[in-house]
């Protein structure tokens, strides 16, 4: 499965992408991530618990996983997850 | 007496040549304090009936209380004036430094009325205006302009000028000053033209800069020290960590794209499949040449590019997300190079980016459906910049587009094909995928525009809280509330960036610091809607009704694509609650509302 990287997420992970195998669900995928990189969780993660920094944002097919199930939201084989690091402008 | 303030307001007839100077009576600054409510209330003094490119049309430059302070990003100066391109009222806002040095030089305002008998410019400085002549500088660029007027006035002087295109009166011209900041939106930039001005010179320094009383000066340096405190701890704004610090606003691309929904091949799909190549991190990581900053502000958004060789050669700021979108998945471009090129173009002969790549848009789909006789592929990066050139000059097929894309549309055979709100194109997010901002394109009281209420803060990135970008439920008054403060921040007149860490009560503690007035947040909010409510009267006056807040039709009813496929605006449910909320009627103002906001 595929995991876009954006925006400062590339000075840990150049290039933005990473293959992962299937997973279940997206905290699954972002375990399989961080086995990986490790140094990306502490850009993700909060350092104590499995929950997003603020206004880091995740999505799943284009759909923001705070709006879904958050980091227990069902993955299907094929699926694109991508996060972002705290992103706007205008 | 109020701090703050200069005190000072000059009136130029620049028919007459005659220029008196008058405070602002402390009523006004307490119901509209600055910048963008005090403009809107002297245009709207100024009578609704006005043709915008006429004598008669007042062109307000302001600027807010904190202007030219340590309030961060208190940098900004507003245009306010009926606009051509829309027929609205208009307010366009500059960064850089030039706002600073008109407060240094003496002034809160300058309005502007008539019509010079040959091209003039102003020089602003210690309290007082002058006439010049600016014969030898009519017909040139942005650059040259300000190269020449730097020279004669040296380093303490900001310049912001017209292009060949406001001569011209263009109806996207912009103004543009010495660090390629533009106030961009409704073609002030024509109106500056009409009253054959090109130039306003600021002299001043800093030993003039914006300061509180003693007796303030205490709780005004702890209300300045809290709002640093937020901008550089801010996810977004923290200086070269944040996403808008490191790549500048054009961090939103890749966001929006993956989001199905970045308004593509002029709105017929929501995702562009070259995205990544025109997003900030390609810009940052391949053309990069520097990180300029504005007054009072560690952000440092702007983003110089350089292309150093070849047919698109060029050096010039900043390729902001709109620009970006505009020329890039608008119609269907993803040569950065050329996009910078074309930037660098508008910036010299002084035309809205937005604007002119969602014009170009619209007629690539004109020429592809055989309305014109002339051939505008997509992607044709050499005809758009040839395009570009014709718009600003008023020749050929950009003679037509020059009188903006609403117009231009009609002309072609197909008003629908303008993706425009009360004649003005779209900024770069798709109402379909995005709910609530397509309510705000439909409500702005200047055209389509995400900057009157960007509920995409909320609806994409999360702040100050998190709504699902689907959904209506709750859009109406998120909106509303970003109108309200957005108003308020306007009129002080701060960056809108300062809105991502920074809430109302530091906004008014900021202004009770500095001015000694007594505003609360509830104030602040109420002072907003006041603004957002004297706006809406002044174009109901102009026969503006409901039937005018919409969306282009294509989003009502062609599907988006990619990971939005399928979606629609969801306008009219939107629209309604909106309405009550308001207390409008068919987005007319109603008596009831004028009184309660003290506005008759």
């Amino acid at each position: 499965m595929l995991i876009k990287l954006f925006g400062s997420l590339r000075m840990v992970v150049p290039g933005g992408r990473v293959e992962v195998g299937y997973r279940p669900t997206v905290a699954d995928l972002l375990d399989e991530l961080f086995a990986q990189h490790p140094a990306l969780r502490a850009e993700v993660l909060h350092p104590d618990r499995m929950e997003l920094l603020p206004h880091v944002n995740i999505m799943l097919n284009g759909r923001l996983v705070r709006d879904l199930q958050g980091l227990q939201t069902a993955v299907a084989d094929g699926d694109t997850l991508a996060i972002f690091p705290p992103s706007a402008g205008g | 007496m109020i701090g703050g303030y200069a005190h000072r307001l000059a009136h130029v007839d620049l028919t007459s040549g005659s220029i008196t100077y008058e405070p602002i009576p402390e009523h006004l600054m307490r119901k509209y304090l600055g910048g963008r409510g005090l403009g809107v209330k002297y245009v709207f003094d100024n009578g609704p009936k006005v043709d915008p490119l006429s004598p008669e049309n007042l062109m307000a430059i302001m600027v807010g209380p904190v202007t030219g302070s340590n309030v961060p990003l208190s940098g900004r100066l507003a245009v306010v004036t009926k606009s051509p391109l829309t027929g609205t009222i208009t307010d366009s806002h500059m960064g850089g430094f030039t706002a600073a040095r008109m407060r240094w030089a003496g002034f809160d305002g300058i309005l502007l009325k008539g019509k010079a008998a040959k091209p003039t410019y102003l020089v602003v400085e210690n309290g007082s205006v002058t006439l010049h002549d600016a014969s030898n500088l009519w017909g040139l660029g942005v650059r040259a302009t300000v190269r020449a007027l730097q020279e004669k006035y040296g380093t303490n002087s900001s310049v912001m000028a017209i292009g060949p295109a406001g001569e011209r009166q263009v109806r996207f011209a912009a103004w543009l000053n010495e660090n390629d900041r533009a106030s961009g939106r409704g073609g002030t930039g024509a109106v500056g033209g009409s009253k054959n001005l090109k130039a306003i010179v600021f002299i001043a320094d800093k030993s003039a800069m914006t300061k509180p009383t003693e007796e303030r000066k205490d709780a005004f340096m702890a209300s300045v020290r809290a709002g640093q405190k937020a901008i550089n701890a801010g996810v977004l704004t923290a200086p070269n960590k944040g996403g808008l610090s490191l790549y500048g606003t054009n961090v939103l691309m890749n966001i929006l794209n993956e989001a199905g929904s970045l308004p593509t091949m002029n709105g017929r799909y929501s995702h562009f499949e070259h995205g990544e190549e025109i997003s900030g991190e390609k810009f940052r990581e391949t053309m990069l040449a520097s990180e300029p900053v504005c007054h009072s502000c560690p952000v440092a958004c702007k983003k110089e590019l350089e292309v150093k060789e070849g047919r698109w050669k060029t050096k010039t700021e900043s390729m902001e997300y709109e620009t970006a979108w505009a020329f890039g998945a608008m119609c269907n471009v993803y040569d950065r190079e050329a996009m910078t090129y074309m930037l660098d173009q508008c910036n010299d002969y002084g035309l809205d980016t937005i604007d002119m790549g969602v014009t170009l848009a619209m007629t690539m789909e004109a020429s592809e459906r055989k309305l014109i006789s002339e051939v505008v592929n997509w992607g044709d990066t050499e005809k758009m910049s040839d395009l570009i050139r014709q718009t600003a000059y008023r020749e050929g097929l950009g003679d037509i587009l020059a009188n903006g894309i609403s117009r231009a549309a009609t002309q072609f055979g197909d008003p629908d094909m303008a993706m425009a709100v009360k004649g003005q194109s779209i900024p770069a997010y798709d109402p379909r995928g995005v709910q609530g901002i397509g309510l705000g394109y439909a409500t702005s009281n200047r055209g389509a525009c995400h900057l009157r209420g960007y509920t995409i803060a909320s609806e994409i990135a999360g702040i100050p809280f998190a709504t699902d970008r689907t959904v209506t439920e709750g859009k109406a008054l998120l909106l509303k509330t970003f109108q309200d403060l957005f108003a308020f921040t306007d009129s002080m007149d701060v960056c809108k960036f300062a809105t991502f860490s920074e809430g109302a009560e530091e906004f008014a503690a900021e202004v009770r610091t500095l001015t000694g007035m007594e505003i609360t947040p509830e104030e602040a909010m109420k002072i907003g809607e006041r603004i957002y409510n004297l706006e809406r009267y002044y174009n109901n006056l102009n026969g503006f009704t409901g039937k005018d807040d919409t969306v282009p039709k294509r989003f009502l009813t062609v599907p988006a694509t990619h990971n939005s496929a399928g979606m629609l605006s969801q306008l009219p449910v939107m629209l309604k609650e909106y309405y009550e909320l308001r207390g409008w009627v068919d987005g007319v103002v109603t008596e009831a509302k004028l009184k309660e906001l003290e506005l008759i």
